[in-house]
Formats: C-alpha cells, structure tokens, sequence
C-alpha cells in the first residue's frame, strides 16, 4: 500500500506540468497561476469530499450516503442562486458574491443538520430524512427561481452548478484550506470510534462511545468542510461517494484505513480528472464533474464485478 | 434482590434503586430495584414486553430514569465519561445489524475502545480475546461471511476485549440450535467462574442450569412482567416453579431428578 501512496503522490506532483508546453514567462504565469493552483484546489476538494462521504457513509450506514445527502449542497446551490438573481455587487466582504452567498446558504443547513442531530431523542435516519427534505425543498425553490430568472442569470447559474476547479492565483486556495485542515483533522481523530459504529449505535455506547456526540461532530464537521468547498467551487458530484467504495473495495472495511486512504484518494482521483479534464479537448475545458463521473462509475463497475467472479 | 451471601462490606458493583423510567410518554419500567455483587450470576425472565432489555438499556445508561437511580460502583452511571461506563459494563445484543464487510479481527479491536493504547497493543489483545473465545482461526474472516455459531463465537470474543466487569447479554441463544445454546450458556457460565458478573436476559429457564454447572455459584433469578419485578430468588428455590407460573400465567412444574433443573410449561387447566 506504501507503493500506492508514492504513486499517488507522484501523480500529484506531476499534474501541473502535464499539457502545453511552458515556455518563458507565459509558461511561468500558466505553471504558477494557473495549474498549480487548480492542482491544490483539487487536492483539498477531492479529500474533503472523499473522507466526509466515507464518514457520512458509515454514520448514516448508507452506502449510497454521499456529502450532498445532508443537503449542504443544495443549500450552497440555491445561496449561489439568490446571489446571481438579486445580488447586484460581485464581491462581498471582499469575497466573490456567489461565493459568500453559497456558503452562507450552506452554512444555515449545517446549522439545522447540527442542531437535530445534537438532539439525543432523534434517530440518525431521521437526520437523514431531514437532510433529505432539506435538499428537495431547496432544490424546489432554486428550480422556482431559475423559471423566472433572465437568460443569462440563468446561464451563469448553470455554470456555477457544474462545478468548476480552474483558478487564477491563490485565493481560494487560502480561503479553503483553514476549513479543508481542520475538517479533516477533526475527522480523522473519529476513526476508532467510527470503526465501533459499525455494530450499531447500542454496542458503540456500550464500548464508551459518546454517540451523539460522534454523529454530531461526524455530521456537523463534515458539512462545514462541504460548505467551503462547494461555496467556492460548486457541486462536484460523485467523488464523496465513489472514492470510499473504491478505497473499500482495495484495502477493506476497516475505518482506520478507510478514512484516511479516502482523503489522499480523493485528492488523487480529483487531481487526475481534473487534469484529464483540462487535456481531453486540447483548449476546450470539461467540467470536472463529467470527468468525476466518467471515470468514477467504471472504475466502481470493474471492481464490483472483479468481487463477484472471485 | 436479596441474596442469601449478602456481605455488608462489599459494594455493590451495580445498584439500581426504585427506577421509573418511560420514553415518550409510555412507561416502561416501574420501581425496579436489583442489586449486582462482584461475581453474580444474575438472569432475568418474563413475557415479551416485560421490559427486559429496557432493564439493560438503563443498565447501560441509555435509558435514563426519572426516579430512583442507577449507580455503578457508587457513582450515578449518567455522570460517568463513557470509558468509564465502558470499563464497568459490556453488552452482547440478541441480532447483529452489522451489513458491511468486516474483518473479524478489525471487530474485536473495535471493543478496545476504551483503552488509550497504541494499535500493536490493541490487535495483540484482539488476538487472546479471540482465543479465549475459541475463534482464534476465524481472525481473518468476514463476518458477513460466518455462521451463526462461529458469529456467536466472535461476538463472545468482542465481549472478552473490551475486559469490562459486567457482562450484560440479551437472549444470547434465542437464534442458536439446541447444542450452540447450550455452548453458549455454558460459556456465560465459565465466564462467571473466571471472576465475570453476569446479567442475562433469558428466554429459556432450562439453560440457567447448564450455566450454573459451569460456575459453581447459584444464579439469581428475577421475574418481570410490564416493568414490573414480580419476583426474585435463586434458582434452586422451591418456591421457582410457583413464581414462574405466576408469571407466564401457564403450570410449571419441576421434572424430578433431572440435573440440571429442568423445567416444564404447560397451559393452565380450563385455559
């Protein structure tokens, strides 16, 4: 596994100098400014979504459980949304509009999802439920909006919701990574007691696990980190929860491996779509997620009917 | 519960006193009152919806009472941190829900939760407790993949590495066959004889005798009907077979010279 983790990391390394070659000082300006950056981007993206949907996967014992489950996402997406329709200035507080506009949105749904699960009383799946109509209900109202929104709101909110890592220069690479760092330390330090979440929220008390605060912290942690990232960067479908699979399927069921081996893998598997996505149509850009997905489903395929013939 | 070797200088490990608790309104336990000393073999009885397992969930502090109180080791058990409830009590639930593809031995590390011990340390522990437990060779299993009799064996073995005083189990044998069930209580039994209190949940009044024979002491055996003790005594107390006929409303009689007690239910006359 050692081996694996090198290559990875090697592919990280690598990413930024794939592609037109750079030469003089628009080589410099593209290699510093431009790649590096979406490369970074990629890197604390992919792991914050990788490990959330690895963690929100084991707290909700839901394989399809991913970070948009809770309903951040739609949150942020109909934060952006309001910004685009109503919101004449472009940057607030010195952050671009839509972004603050999205992460306020998200934000207020962590709140809610923070506030019920702290409550003892309620169940995880109702957690889940209340994520769940969190999503539809925003997803109603932003559909509301974009009916009566001008054409090119409209395509500028499209856009947004697609996704988007290229970058100019290091803003949102210091704006995401306080919040990436300290999601994924928090996180990270739940791994044991994820591990005896596994056989049900009876035996992980009767094993000294404090469970509501776990799936407090576990849920509330997670949709902080999914905040910033899909407030800076829009939805980034399928990484949360393809990557854990993944990683489940190569190196087992055990938390203590899964959870961190999903944040590095998320970072790589981000960085290569992304990369794959800046050179599959030499000066057309994909959006990353329709890489995330292309790649992301068959990898999950072949590996789903590689277990079954063994 | 009053037992017959009552030491007034030993506390109790775990004491619950005049409990009423309910959950949404709907009651569940009323005035309960039990006592568990260092090495009790403790098993509780009654109809469905007696309320037994909601006996173990206030044992373990999930249930919280609205009087009376719950102490472990003197202390209230809602103001222990959860190592330290953890260290004190153990839980074997009656059905599995675990879905995922599991490795044995990652299961039993698990259960050392508590211990703030470095990872080597954790598997090598991980490893006698499968041992003890007779499931040393399953260490690299999938649990979705075991029988019921080897799952039995590794949830013992989960039990084991947690090392807590207290063993609470909730109809251990309610979904075993006849010779694992009996494994199973002869287990609780040696367990109890290796210095382990024991609170069962039981369904079978005739297996409270293969335990016994293993550890030498005689169990104690407590009646419940809607949440309510009905009676509590050993289980060599003649006057058993009349409590529980009160309690399951049926006749029971003990067959004579059978070792162990061997009980028999039958319906009541004009029933």
């Amino acid at each position: 596994m050692a081996s694996l983790v090198l290559v990875g990391i090697l592919v990280i390394l690598a990413a930024p100098f794939l592609g037109r070659s750079l030469e003089g000082d628009t080589g410099q300006f593209v290699l510093w400014q431009l790649r590096v950056p979406r490369v970074l981007m990629a890197v604390l993206v992919g792991a914050t979504l990788a490990t959330v949907g690895a963690v929100y996967q084991t707290l909700l014992a839901n394989p399809l459980a991913a970070p948009s489950t809770v309903g951040t996402t739609a949150g942020a997406t109909l934060g952006a949304l309001v910004a685009v329709l109503f919101l004449p200035a472009t940057s607030l507080a010195g952050l671009p509009a839509i972004a603050t506009a999205a992460f306020v949105g998200a934000l207020f749904v962590t709140f809610l999802l923070t506030t019920l699960a702290q409550n003892g009383r309620v169940s995880v799946n109702d957690v889940l439920l209340l994520g769940v109509a969190i999503s539809l209900a925003a997803g109603a109202i932003s559909a509301g909006l974009q009916y009566v929104a001008d054409q090119t709101s409209l395509a500028v909110a499209v856009r947004w919701s697609l996704g988007h890592l290229p970058q100019v220069g290091y803003e949102g690479v210091l704006f995401l990574t306080p919040w990436v760092v300290v999601t994924l330390i928090v996180l990270l330090r739940q791994t044991r007691a994820l591990e005896s979440w596994i056989a049900g929220e009876e035996v992980a008390h009767s094993q000294g696990v404090d469970v509501v605060r776990l799936r407090t912290v576990g849920l509330g942690m997670g949709a902080l980190g999914v905040s910033a990232v899909v407030a800076w960067c829009g939805p980034i479908a399928f990484v949360g929860l393809i990557v854990p699979h993944i990683v489940r399927m190569l190196f087992g069921s055990s938390r203590r491996i899964l959870i961190p081996a999903s944040a590095l893998s998320g970072a790589v598997f981000l960085v290569a779509c992304d990369t794959a996505a800046r050179l599959v149509f030499p000066g057309r850009e994909l959006p990353v997620g329709v890489l995330t997905a292309a790649i992301g489903a068959p990898m999950l395929i072949y590996l789903v009917s590689k277990r079954r013939v063994s | 519960m009053k037992g017959a070797r009552e030491s007034a200088n030993d506390p109790p490990l775990l004491s619950v006193r005049n409990v009423n608790a309910s959950i949404g309104g709907v009651p569940l336990l009323h005035d309960l009152t039990l006592t568990v000393r260092e090495g009790d073999l403790v098993f509780l009885l009654g109809p469905n919806g007696a309320g037994k397992s909601s006996v173990l969930r206030l044992l373990l502090g999930r249930i919280i009472p609205e009087t009376g109180s719950v102490e472990l080791g003197g202390q209230a058990i809602a103001r222990l941190s959860g190592r330290e409830r953890a260290a004190g009590l153990a839980y074997l639930p009656q059905r599995s829900t675990i879905v995922e593809s599991m490795y044995v031995l990652d299961l039993v590390v698990a259960a050392r939760y508590r211990f703030a011990e470095p990872q080597r340390a954790s598997l090598a522990a991980a490893r006698i407790a499968l041992a003890d437990a007779g499931a040393a060779a399953l260490e690299n299993r999938i649990w979705t993949t075991l029988s019921g009799g080897e799952q039995q064996r590794v949830s013992l073995a989960v039990l084991l590495a947690q090392d807590a005083k207290i063993l609470l189990f909730d109809e251990p044998a309610s979904h075993l066959d006849p010779a694992q069930q009996i494994e199973i209580y002869r287990q609780i039994g040696r367990l109890n004889k290796g210095g382990r209190s024991i609170v069962c949940v039981t369904h079978d009044i005739n297996l409270i005798g293969r335990a016994a024979a293993e550890s030498g002491r005689v169990p104690k055996v407590l009646g419940l009907r809607d949440g309510r003790e009905q009676f509590s005594c050993e289980s060599v107390s003649p006057q058993l077979p009349t409590h529980l006929s009160d309690l399951f409303t049926l006749e029971v009689r003990r067959l004579p010279d059978l070792d162990p007690a061997t009980f028999i239910f039958e319906p009541r006359a004009g029933g």
